[in-house]
């Protein structure tokens, strides 16, 4: 700035003036602008001042908000009335310029006012007083004066210049001490910047938390530090508080080199902690423990393999797995948290994917072999289960099939059939698919197999018959065929599992040891019964002798008792001996039975002795035994008489009894020691026709040198059996002993012996002839041992008659002599001698004493002449009896009366033995049963035609009272034949009752429909409950003639309710459907195959048609 | 007039009327020649033919209220020889006893059988052998074949796995038999059953119900099996 006055003043003193005024001017402008510049320098300065003490003061004092408020208000009240001061009042007042004039006249001497003069002067320069010249030459002078001065050296710029330099000292001080306390200042600055904050002081302990909030899987450790800075104390305080809680719990953690730390482990829950260290307390953090997914609950779904065929299970409670093998497991874990993935994991590193729906895990896998496996589970967030639990495969074994041979359950023998009867029990855990049996012949024979087919395929459990047929296995006698059963259970999977039985062996016995078995075990009986016999008779005497013991005494005593006790045991053990005889002799028969070897005839012999034997034992003697037990309890002497008379008495019955059967035992055995030779002799006869044959078929000779050894061995034994027989048996004219003599010649054990050794050398022609001429002489010799044993029955037969006839003809004598002593006992023109006739009476009597022992001889000959045929016989005695003491007495009239019962008791005991003669005579086999059904038959078959008519009859007009009007005689003529019917019917009854017992009780009820058909009829009375009733008859009688034969054999029948039986036959209809057996069907059909053409086949069916129809119209067998 | 009115209207009835109308006891009490039966086979050999008389219409009664065959009450009797022999499907014989047929009605009896005819046989105990034997001369060479379960005769409308065993008789298992003509059954031949015996009224053999039910749901099986093969 130009300040300094030009050189030359102006002309003008105006403009003089006014440059001066110019330079003043400029000189003020400049004090003007240091005065500001140094004003806001101070004011700047006292601002930082102000500032840096505030901050200082906030830094220590943390004001509160309304001090700082205060404080700043004061402060910036007092920074605006500096800042008036230093900065508007310099702007607003500026210097005067007088002022300027003197501070420029008093920076440079020698101005003396002149300046001042010059400013003041100018406005007086029109004043009047004022000379103007004056003014202008002062102003002249004032501008020559400071013509050459410089102006703005008269500003001071000092002051400004301080104050710029207290300012920069100011802030080079504030500076500092921001730089001393940095963070202090900052804040402290920040604070007041915000002086409505509230700011707390800062404490003397800082402390920095790690890991400050965090997240955490829960059962994982969490390592939790302070680091204390300013005051560090000796110890910390960290605290804890758990969800949902609003209590802390705290632990001392010790401070060491400035760190406290504190390790959590396994962490299980999220959790709120906090460090607190001398005045210090940290912010709280949140630690959140993320659950691990876990298990909540475990269902196992078992799937087991089809062919156990047992349904799904599902193991709510899942865990281990216990499985058969194959099964399909399906295991739904549902976990606690959402999952991502999910697997199973095998020990041995399989791992098995699940599939995950939501928290839940379904995994499948078959169970194969024992292991271990743990369930693995990751949730949305990546986490995975820790430590889970292993579970354990558990494999369980199907259990091989069980097989137990009920039947025979044993060793056993082969019968005639061949066929053994097997019952067999199958049990397995699921089922048995099939069994079968696998044997051998012998020990040294090959393996084979027999298919069993089951009635049931795939029952686990199941009871079964099975008929083995061994008729095919060419076994010899004397063959063992091994076998077991063996059952195969229905695992396809691991299987099949297998069960066996162990091995039986069944023997195909020569008939020769059957026998031998089977006469020992009769003898046996025999030897039992005889024994039961003479013990009966023993006891019988016992009981008779305490009976006279206690009569003479006129009291039982204690031994009498005890007698009376002993007695009656031995009783029972008789009956029980009796019992085992009956079953001795079931076995025996069922043997031989089995074996063929005895006929039909000489079984019902057997099943006759067996019904006796039972009838030994009857509930009447069981009954007074039981008496007889109670009576020897009481004291009354004449109970225990009158018990031990009865027993005696019914024992004696016992007795006679037991005495029969054994005599009929011993008959029987002799007759079937005969079938069984002959049944022995044709078999040896059919198995040479058939080695016979064999060799004739082209069979090598050496494959039958084994059979034909069992031929030498048994006709060797053959020989021995029929010589014994020959010595033991009476056969008619010697025959037998004759067929021994003549099997001996013949030589045929060792001629079987030499074509055995011509087979064994391959000698086909000598093999063939000498097979050939053994089969000739054996069927010649049993030819001959069959007639013998026809004569033998026939000769018992005829001397059964004989006896019987003298019994006829002598029971008749005797009947006739009383008829004579009757007639002279009631004479009363010639009276006879009583004594004289009480003497014959006596003889008479003997005799019937000796008749009624030849009857009863003759009835332990015959079931057909039963003990009851004596009754007539007995009564008849009884009345002699009674009439010889009349006569002694002289009561001829009542003995003349009695004879006459006798003689009607003797006339019956002739009609028995006259009855038993005709049935013995139509009997085939003499002993009653044949008889006894063809009569039942024939009855029958009257019945029938009989009910023919009467239904022809129906609806047809009946002229009443007018019998014989009809074709074929009318309703009387009906009436009489069903009353024949009636009558025939009784009489088989009445002759046969006895044995039969209630099958023919049964036919009483249609003797008594019979009886009232017949009264109808007769009174020409035809409806339809007529023909109903006679219907029924028939029925009836078929039924029981079904009966009684089937009693025959089987005691135990009765007709009832059917139970349920299983299906034991084939599982399937045969191919042919049974159509196939008719060879002209199977002609027939060869020819249509032909392919003839149609007309032909026309006429080539008619024909064969034909010949079927005529093969099919042939006379029917009987 | 009247008498020819009537008749025709019997006669649309009678044609109209089956399939009008569902059976009701009037029309079942009618025993028209519309409505099944079985008639049973009246034989000469001294054998009771006309056993068990309610057999037939208990075994018809029991078919009428569980198949919708319309059945008639009672049962027909017929001998081979009449002229309504081919006129009835089925034909049932029974009894205890002896059987035998004539030459003619051997070629009879063949030709019915032949010809769609079914012939049910009863072994009531004393049958079996006489009934075998006439069997084998009306089809010489055919023989009897057991129906196995898995027959389909076992199977419908009633399942079964083994024929019912109504009296002990032997004490044998029960079995069916049949006779086939050219694929086709034409006899079937109870044996050691009596199912017969199980279709009479309960009083009759004092059976149990359960026996009873099952020789008829049998019985039935076998008459449908007669009617559709």
């Amino acid at each position: 700035m130009n300040t300094s006055p030009p050189t030359d003043p102006p002309t003008d003193t105006a403009e003089t003036r006014q440059q001066l005024i110019r330079l003043l001017e400029r000189v003020r402008s400049r004090h003007t602008l240091m005065a500001t510049l140094g004003g806001g320098a101070n004011w700047l300065s006292g601002l930082v001042a102000v500032a840096v003490v505030l901050i200082g003061i906030e830094s220590v004092a943390y004001l509160a908000p309304a001090k700082k408020t205060v404080t700043l208000l004061m402060l910036g009240l007092l920074g605006a009335v500096a800042a008036f001061v230093w900065l508007y009042r310099p702007l607003r007042r500026p210097m005067s310029l007088e002022a300027v004039a003197r501070l420029v006249e008093s920076a440079h001497d020698g101005l003396h006012q002149h300046l001042t003069n010059a400013v003041q002067l100018w406005d007086l320069r029109d004043a009047p007083g004022t000379s103007r010249a004056l003014v202008d030459a002062a102003i002249r002078q004032a501008y020559e004066t400071t013509g050459s001065l410089d102006f703005a050296a008269a500003v001071d710029t000092g002051p400004a210049k301080a104050s710029g330099r207290r300012f920069a000292l100011v802030c080079v001080v504030g500076l500092i001490a921001l730089q001393l306390y940095p963070g202090h200042g900052i804040d402290a600055l920040a604070r007041l910047t915000d002086p409505t904050g509230r700011y707390v002081r800062p404490l003397e302990t800082r402390l920095a938390v790690t890991p400050g909030d965090t997240v955490l899987i829960a059962g994982d450790s969490l390592h939790l530090v302070a680091e204390a800075s300013g005051v560090v104390p000796l110890d910390a305080l960290l605290q804890t508080r758990e969800e949902g809680s609003a209590n802390w719990t705290s632990i001392d953690v010790p401070v060491r080199e400035n760190r406290a730390e504190h390790r959590l482990s396994s962490v299980r829950k999220s959790f709120t902690y906090r460090w607190r260290a001398h005045d210090a307390t940290s912010p709280a953090h949140v630690v959140i423990a993320r659950p691990r997914p876990v298990v909540l609950s475990l269902t196992t779904r078992y799937r087991y393999p089809a062919y156990t065929r047992l349904p799904e299970r599902v193991d709510r409670e899942g865990g281990d797995v216990a499985a058969l093998v194959g099964t399909a497991v399906t295991l739904q874990a549902r976990a606690n948290r959402p999952l991502s993935d999910a697997w199973l994991a095998f020990e041995n590193g399989t791992r098995v994917p699940g599939t995950v729906d939501g928290d839940t895990l379904t995994a499948t896998f078959n169970v194969e072999r024992p292991a271990r496996f743990t369930i693995r589970l990751r949730d949305t967030v990546g986490v995975e289960n820790a430590d889970p639990i292993t579970y354990r495969v558990l494999t369980l074994e199907d259990a091989p099939p069980e097989i137990v041979v009920l039947r025979p359950g044993g060793d056993s023998e082969l019968g005639e059939q061949m066929l053994v009867p097997l019952m067999f029990e199958t049990t397995d855990d699921f089922g048995v698919s099939r069994v079968e049996i696998a044997y051998r012949v012998n020990q040294d024979g090959d393996a084979q197999t027999h298919p069993v087919t089951l009635e049931s395929p795939g029952a686990p459990e199941q009871t079964q018959g099975v008929i083995w047929d061994l008729s095919g296995a060419n076994l010899l006698p004397g063959d063992q065929v091994i076998y077991r059963l063996r059952a195969y259970d229905i695992n396809t999977l691991t299987g099949p599992g297998v069960g066996e039985t162990p091995e039986f062996i069944v023997r195909f016995p020569s008939l020769q040891e059957i026998h031998e078995a089977a006469t020992r075990s009769q003898d046996d009986t025999v030897a039992q019964l005889e024994e039961v016999a003479e013990q009966s008779r023993q006891l019988q005497e016992k009981l008779e002798n305490v009976a006279r013991e206690v009569t003479k005494n006129e009291e039982a005593t204690w031994e009498d008792r005890a007698e009376i006790r002993e007695a009656l045991a031995q009783q029972e053990a008789l009956q029980e001996q009796i019992d085992e005889g009956v079953r001795a002799l079931d076995e025996a028969r069922q043997r031989m039975e089995q074996s063929g070897l005895l006929t039909p005839e000489t079984v019902e012999k057997i099943q006759q002795v067996r019904s006796l034997m039972e009838s030994l034992n009857t509930p009447e003697l069981d009954r007074l035994t039981q008496d007889l037990q109670g009576a020897a309890e009481e004291i009354d002497p004449e109970m225990i008489q009158e018990a031990i008379d009865r027993l005696t008495s019914e024992q004696e019955a016992f007795q006679e009894n037991l005495d029969r059967t054994i005599a009929l035992l011993k008959r029987v055995r002799d007759e079937q020691m005969l079938d069984a030779l002959s049944a022995r002799l044709r078999d040896l006869a059919t198995y040479q026709r058939d080695i016979e044959r064999a060799l004739k078929d082209g069979k090598a000779p050496e494959t039958m040198a084994e059979r034909q050894n069992v031929q030498t061995r048994e006709s060797d034994h053959f020989q021995k059996a029929l010589d014994e027989a020959a010595q033991s048996i009476d056969a008619p004219d010697n025959r037998l002993a004759e067929l021994t003599e003549s099997f001996e010649k013949a030589s045929i054990p060792d001629r079987s012996d030499q074509t055995r050794r011509d087979m064994r050398a391959g000698r086909k022609d000598r093999s063939q002839t000498g097979a050939s001429d053994l089969a000739d002489d054996l069927d010649k010799m049993a030819g001959a041992l069959e007639d013998i044993q026809d004569a033998y029955r026939q000769q018992q037969k005829d001397e059964l008659l004989a006896q019987l006839s003298g019994l006829f003809r002598d029971a008749l004598d005797l009947s006739r002599s009383q008829e004579r002593t009757a007639e002279r006992a009631s004479e009363t023109d010639r009276p006879a001698d009583p004594e004289q006739l009480a003497r014959k009476q006596t003889r008479d009597l003997n005799a019937a004493a000796r008749l009624e022992q030849r009857m009863t001889d003759a009835s332990r000959k015959s079931f057909l002449v039963p003990p009851q045929a004596g009754n007539g016989l007995r009564n008849a005695m009884e009345q002699m009896q009674k009439s010889m003491g009349q006569l002694q007495r002289g009561q001829q009239n009542q003995a003349g009366k009695n004879a006459r019962e006798a003689m009607a008791g003797l006339n019956g005991a002739a009609m028995a033995m006259r009855d038993a003669m005709a049935a013995i005579r139509a009997a085939g086999s003499a002993t009653g049963l044949d008889e006894m059904l063809q009569q039942l038959a024939a009855a029958s078959d009257r019945q029938g035609d009989l009910n023919q008519q009467t239904e022809g009859m129906m609806g047809q007009p009946q002229p009443s009272g007018r019998p014989g009007s009809q074709p074929g005689g009318g309703l009387p003529q009906l009436s009489a034949e069903q009353e024949a019917i009636r009558q025939m019917l009784n009489d088989i009854r009445e002759k046969f009752g006895a044995q039969e017992g209630s099958a023919l009780g049964d036919l009483g009820q249609v003797s008594q429909d019979m009886e009232e058909v017949a009264r109808r009829l007769g009174r020409n009375q035809l409806d339809a409950p007529t023909v109903e009733r006679q219907r029924r008859i028939l029925s009836r009688m078929l039924d029981a003639q079904r009966s009684i034969r089937q009693r025959g054999y089987s005691n135990d029948r009765e007709a009832r309710t059917g139970a349920d039986v299983a299906y034991r036959g084939p599982g399937t209809l045969p191919s042919d459907l049974g159509e196939s057996g008719n060879p002209l069907r199977a002609l027939l059909r060869d020819a249509l195959r032909q392919n003839y053409p149609d007309e032909y086949q026309t006429l080539i069916r008619r024909y064969f048609d034909r010949l079927i129809e005529d093969a099919g119209v042939a006379p029917s067998q009987p | 007039m009247t008498f020819r009115l009537a008749a025709v209207l019997a006669a649309v009835t009678c044609l109209t009327g089956p399939a009008l109308h569902a059976q009701t006891d009037a029309d079942i009490t009618a025993d028209r020649a519309d409505l099944l039966t079985i008639a049973r086979l009246k034989y000469q050999g001294g054998g009771d033919w006309y056993n068990g008389p309610t057999e037939i219409p208990n075994l018809l009664a029991y078919i009428r209220a569980h198949t919708p065959i319309r059945t008639a009450t009672k049962e027909a009797r017929v001998e081979i020889l009449d002229d309504a022999f081919f006129s009835y499907p089925i034909t049932y014989l029974t009894g205890h006893g002896n059987i035998r047929f004539s030459d003619a009605e051997v070629r009879r009896l063949r030709r019915y059988l032949e010809n769609g005819g079914f012939l049910i046989a009863n072994d009531d105990y004393g049958l079996d052998a006489a009934f075998r034997r006439e069997m084998d001369r009306v089809f010489p060479g055919k023989q009897l074949v057991e129906l196995p379960p898995s027959f389909d005769l076992y199977r419908k409308p009633f399942p079964f796995d083994a024929l019912p065993k109504i009296h002990e008789h032997d004490g044998k298992r029960p079995q069916a038999f049949g006779i086939f003509h050219e694929g086709r059954l034409v006899v079937i031949y109870f044996y050691e059953s009596d199912i017969g015996d199980g279709w009479d009224d309960p009083e009759v053999h004092g059976d149990p119900p359960e026996k009873r039910e099952a020789a008829l749901k049998f019985g039935t099986n076998t008459v449908l099996w007669a009617l559709t093969h």
